[in-house]
């Protein structure tokens, strides 16, 4: 139901004009709920930025970040698979890895995988 | 196209530059140029050469006329890392475009159409290249970031770049990949394995290439 933050929004806009017009709330009580109903929208299109913004940057980050530790990084809807040179596999160095891509994906599966160096064919 | 005193070749056939002690591959032709590797053909003006066998006799077919610029942190993007958290640089392609010779004509390593198609996972990659010849496989990841080691302490991050199955080794680089709908892109780096590769998306290369600039 995506619909249903705009739909809340408009109601919260239409009462607002529509109490407005009735004289039962003054100019500023209007412009706040206008302005309220304006700044649901306007979070849920910046929530939807940030979660692009984690997708396109995220990995890019992390491989610049980890590129002596790293061959590649898959970002999936629901999960980032990291993989990791296979000498650095049972170190220190994985674990914080993960940790930071935990900090990078929050609420995403973070999967470590046995990578290879990866060089220009 | 088969005129009289015409020089074929195919996507995938051996190139590189005049001069160079490397070899690469071909990759598919677009618009009246032909595309390859940055790695490959890294000089804009060099003469590209092309050989029917590794190390032998060559012919001239083109003149490398564009390249991509391969973006590494600066100090400014270091700075602005720091204080800003702005992603650092990466790369989408690999690749420099080819002005061919009146005379030659690319004909296509597979009978696929000429549409540039966006990789998908499980799609069919039919690849050609110089080392390994036609291998047949399919896209195992088609966004990923990676990492190439340059040598020397040096890395180079490529972004939304696709990962096939098919075998790839060092002069395969350039090598066209299709599938049955048309050209998935061309093959770029792989592991020293060489169990599979990955391939810089056409569609980035015409971005980049043909578009931009």
């Amino acid at each position: 139901m995506s619909w249903v933050t705009e739909l809340a929004a408009a109601l919260l806009v239409a009462g607002a004009l529509v109490l407005l017009g009735l004289g039962r709330i003054s100019f500023e009580q209007a412009l706040s709920l206008i302005t309220l109903g304006i700044g649901i929208v306007a979070g849920k299109h910046l929530s939807r930025l940030d979660t692009y913004l984690r997708r396109r940057y995220g990995s890019r980050f992390l491989a610049r970040k980890y590129s002596k530790y790293i061959s590649e990084i898959v970002v999936g809807d629901k999960s980032v698979t990291i993989y990791v040179l296979p000498e650095f596999l049972e170190t220190k160095i994985a674990g914080k890895i993960v940790k930071s891509a935990w900090e990078v994906f929050p609420g995403m599966t973070v999967e470590v995988e046995k990578g290879e160096r990866v060089r220009l064919v | 196209m088969s005129g009289s005193g015409s020089y074929r070749v195919k996507e995938g056939d051996i190139i590189t530059q005049s001069g160079a002690r490397w070899e690469g591959s071909l990759g598919f032709r677009i618009n009246g140029h032909a595309v390859s590797n940055k790695h490959v053909l890294p000089d804009v003006g060099a003469r590209v050469v092309h050989r029917r066998e590794p190390w032998v006799d060559a012919r001239e077919i083109g003149t490398v006329v564009r390249t991509v610029r391969w973006r590494n942190p600066s100090i400014w993007d270091w700075i602005l890392y720091i204080f800003t958290g702005r992603p650092l640089p990466a790369n989408r392609v690999d690749a420099s475009l080819i002005r061919l010779d009146g005379d030659v004509e690319v004909l296509k390593a597979f009978d696929t159409p000429d549409e540039i198609v966006d990789p998908a996972v499980g799609m069919t990659v039919m690849k050609r290249g110089r080392t390994t010849g036609v291998t047949m496989g399919e896209v195992v990841h088609d966004d990923a970031t990676i990492v190439v080691d340059m040598g020397g302490e040096k890395y180079l991050v490529f972004t939304d770049v696709y990962r096939f199955s098919n075998r790839t080794l060092p002069g395969d680089s350039g090598g066209v990949n299709r599938t049955d709908r048309g050209i998935l892109g061309i093959t770029f780096a792989g592991p020293e394995s060489g169990e599979y590769g990955f391939g810089v998306k056409a569609k980035n290369i015409v971005k980049e290439l043909l578009t931009e600039g």
